[in-house]
């Protein structure tokens, strides 16, 4: 749609629809398999299958499902998973942005598609890889699949590269842009999916794939064991015992497609097909707004004010066009840490104020996990799901909740939703913060 | 508090904003002027060349990580650089900015490369409880940028990307977008890169030293009378297979103002500091120059236009172009 700016000069400002979600997880290998555990997870993580993790509490919840095959030139074709494989976050990431593409009925290799651009967020990229091929348990290990380029030198960040290079081996044009990589630790696929919505709404690209992938790195878990950020039990967050978070594995990718692109593929499939692309095109609903903001305060620990992260849920909701009324449920960051759980909801309790302890949170983490790099990414998975649904899937039960903690985790699936917007959290290491406002699909 | 800007509609109203370059700061083992930033590496200069307490202060540097330390150099180079008549007096190019308002977009591929190696070792050989706990969070890499925005109170935003070769053409282009956005009105680009450890391989091509460019509407440097460094347009193309010939990527943009007077192809490397390298020594110059790179699946140009008159002191026209480069036959290529 055409909009107007300070200038007088005409812009076009694409609405951005949500066509399609793919998921990976500790709870399967699909967003199938993500949306039905989400009620039903044990939340209980594992032990990290590596004999030199070196460390008090090796936990992880760990993605232990075979995963479909991958299309790359010399990818892995379904490759088991659960050992300790190299590639572990590049799998997770073609597998879940090829199935995002099923999902939302786009077939790359279609001319109409046009050129889809990748934008994906990873805090440690394959540095697993490395780390494994250093290893003396299972040394060598790591170099599979890691074809050097031709000066000898593989990178660590290749995950956005190697989910360009699976469209393309689907019969995919090539994207506008080079793949994009964001590394905002736990927020990078919060701000990925938001850059992604950018280009769209910038009018640089009509269909992106965005999300984020991560996979077990001993150098991730070891340094936060030695932080003393790790909870000895599990991920329980606004839980008044916790101690800390427990990493989790997986992937999460969301088609983001202009409204324009969604109404010309929509117009060509004809009412004929509602299952199929003008059923899927924006079946999640929209994108509707992002707030960006930084504490500035501190490498690892949160300002305590929570004054940026205010501003960032402020501005996602400006953007959207909406007030903290309007939002129906809450994905939120919520990782287990103790101070960080306390500002956030904190400032949720500012946001909505009495109405606050009847919005409903989805604490995902304690679920599956903090999956760091990939969190944004499955949290936004989660919240198009549910607006998609209806309802919200039964909290994970947790222990006795922190009273500095003042939110609502029904126990029991609730909905639907009495506002039409969900809001997403998602925050990082030096204070880097993103909140996602999503618009549900019309009813 | 302050809101985000140009919120006012459901959507955010795109606002056209032409951004230029007011400052450019290099840190590198051999130079620390932006004019010789694009001279080719001696080998081996990887270490020991640089004193945390020499060029940033006797406290509270000295345990960062090499590429942490090299960043915040160039930042405070690329502030100094930025500077206008009177800033200095005021506090500074950023003291009339909002903090709200200061973006920062950071690119890198191995800034914590050799840091995680030694990491890594130190579990296996021994325990993570060995790790120095100063160094712990850097096992992140988006803490090299985040350090550069909590020195200059950057709270609009502060991104990290990685993509291989091109990060820093990403953090442009990412960081210029937001500006568009509405999301900061002044913003510090930068690349910073550590030596590649040796699990990486590619240690021939490694790359240590920083860039950071200072970036605000045109409008804004000329009411503060700050003359600008020039314009940087990016673009990238994915392409096929690792590294598939040169960029083709359509240049001159539409809004590039012309097409380049010469093209510098940017060798590969073991990181995202030479495209950006060549991108500063270019804004010294005094015609349009095309800098291209190109990384796994991907190519990427950034047109720079510098400024007329305001080139460095000593800078030959043409300046690594003329070297390097080669002239565009009917501009397009």
């Amino acid at each position: 749609m055409a909009r107007t700016d300070g200038a007088g000069e005409a812009l076009m400002m694409d609405e951005v629809m949500i066509s399609g979600v793919g998921v990976v997880s500790c709870l399967g290998p699909d967003a199938g398999a993500f949306w039905t555990g989400l009620g039903s997870a044990d939340g209980m993580p594992a032990r990290a299958d590596d004999p030199d993790a070196h460390m008090r509490l090796p936990l992880m919840y760990k993605v232990t499902a075979p995963l479909g095959p991958d299309p790359r030139p010399g990818g892995a074709g379904g490759a088991p998973d659960g050992g300790p494989d190299a590639d572990r976050a590049r799998r997770f990431a073609v597998a879940a942005a090829l199935e995002a593409l099923r999902d939302a009925g786009i077939d790359p290799a279609d001319a109409a598609t046009g050129p889809i651009s990748v934008v994906v967020g990873t805090g440690m990229g394959e540095a697993g890889s490395h780390e494994r091929a250093a290893g003396a348990g299972t040394a060598g290990a790591g170099t599979a699949g890691e074809a050097p380029g031709e000066d000898g030198w593989r990178p660590t960040f290749t995950i956005a590269a190697a989910v360009a290079e699976a469209i393309a081996a689907s019969g995919g044009a090539g994207g506008a842009h080079a793949p994009v990589s964001v590394s905002n630790a736990c927020a990078a696929s919060g701000f990925a999916i938001s850059a992604g919505a950018d280009l769209i709404r910038a009018g640089e690209a009509d269909v992106v794939v965005a999300g984020g992938a991560e996979a077990y790195s001993r150098v991730a878990l070891g340094c936060f064991n030695r932080l003393g950020a790790i909870d000895p039990l599990r991920c329980r967050p606004f839980d008044a015992d916790r101690h800390g978070t427990v990493f989790g594995e997986g992937a999460a990718m969301v088609v983001l497609e202009s409204a324009r692109h969604a109404a010309a593929r929509a117009a060509a499939a004809g009412p004929e097909s509602p299952d199929g692309a003008a059923g899927a095109a924006g079946r999640y609903g929209r994108l509707a707004g992002a707030g960006w903001s930084c504490d500035a305060y501190h490498l690892t620990a949160p300002e305590p004010g929570g004054t940026q992260i205010e501003r960032g849920m402020l501005g996602a909701l400006a953007e959207a066009g909406i007030g903290a009324d309007d939002v129906g449920v809450v994905v939120p960051h919520g990782t287990g840490t103790e101070l960080n759980d306390v500002v956030e909801s904190e400032v949720l309790r500012r946001l909505f104020g009495e109405r606050a302890p009847r919005v409903p949170l989805y604490s995902l983490k304690a679920a599956i996990g903090h999956t760091g790099g990939a969190a944004g990414a499955l949290a936004v998975a989660a919240a198009a799901l549910i607006l998609r649904h209806g309802h919200v899937p039964a909290n994970v039960a947790v222990g006795e909740l922190d009273p500095d903690c003042p939110v609502w985790l029904p126990r029991a699936a609730e909905g639907p939703p009495s506002g039409r917007y969900a809001l997403v959290n998602a925050y990082a290491f030096g204070g880097n913060n993103v909140s996602l406002v999503l618009a549900g699909p019309a009813r | 508090m302050s809101g985000q800007r140009g919120t006012g509609l459901p959507g955010t109203a795109l606002v056209s904003t032409a951004l230029v370059v007011t400052g450019v700061g290099v840190c590198l083992p051999w130079t620390d002027r932006a004019a010789d930033a694009a001279a080719e590496p001696a080998p081996g200069a990887l270490d020991g060349w640089f004193d945390p307490k020499v060029r940033l202060g006797r406290r509270g540097y000295k345990y960062l990580p090499p590429a942490c330390q090299y960043l915040l150099a160039a930042g405070r180079a690329a502030l100094a650089d930025a500077a206008g008549p009177g800033d200095a007096e005021a506090g500074g190019v950023l003291a009339s900015v909002d903090p709200s308002a200061r973006g920062v977009a950071v690119g890198t591929n191995c800034a914590a490369s050799r840091l995680h190696a030694e990491m890594n070792r130190t579990i296996i050989e021994a325990d993570a409880d060995e790790i120095s706990p100063a160094l712990a969070p850097f096992f992140s890499i988006n803490l090299f940028g985040s350090r550069l925005g909590a020195e200059h109170a950057c709270q609009a935003f502060n991104l990290t990307l990685t993509s291989p070769r091109l990060a820093g053409f990403d953090a442009f282009a990412l960081g210029a977008r937001a500006v568009r956005l509405g999301r900061a009105e002044v913003l510090l680009v930068g690349v910073t890169e550590d030596a590649v450890a040796p699990g990486e391989g590619g240690m021939a091509g490694a790359e240590v030293g920083a860039v950071v460019l200072v970036c605000e509407p045109e409008s804004r440097a000329r009411a503060r009378g700050a003359a600008p460094r020039g314009r940087v347009v990016t673009r990238t193309r994915a392409a096929a297979g690792p590294t598939a010939g040169w960029p083709e990527v359509g240049w001159p943009a539409p809004d590039s103002g012309g097409p380049p007077a010469w093209v510098t192809r940017v060798p590969p490397g073991s990181g995202a500091l030479a495209p950006m390298r060549h991108l500063a020594a270019a804004l010294t110059g005094t015609v349009p120059v095309l800098v291209t790179a190109a990384g796994p699946g991907a190519l990427g140009a950034a047109l720079v236009t510098p400024s007329p008159g305001t080139a460095a002191p000593g800078t030959v026209t043409g300046g690594i172009a003329a070297e390097r480069g080669e002239a565009l036959a009917g501009g397009t290529r």
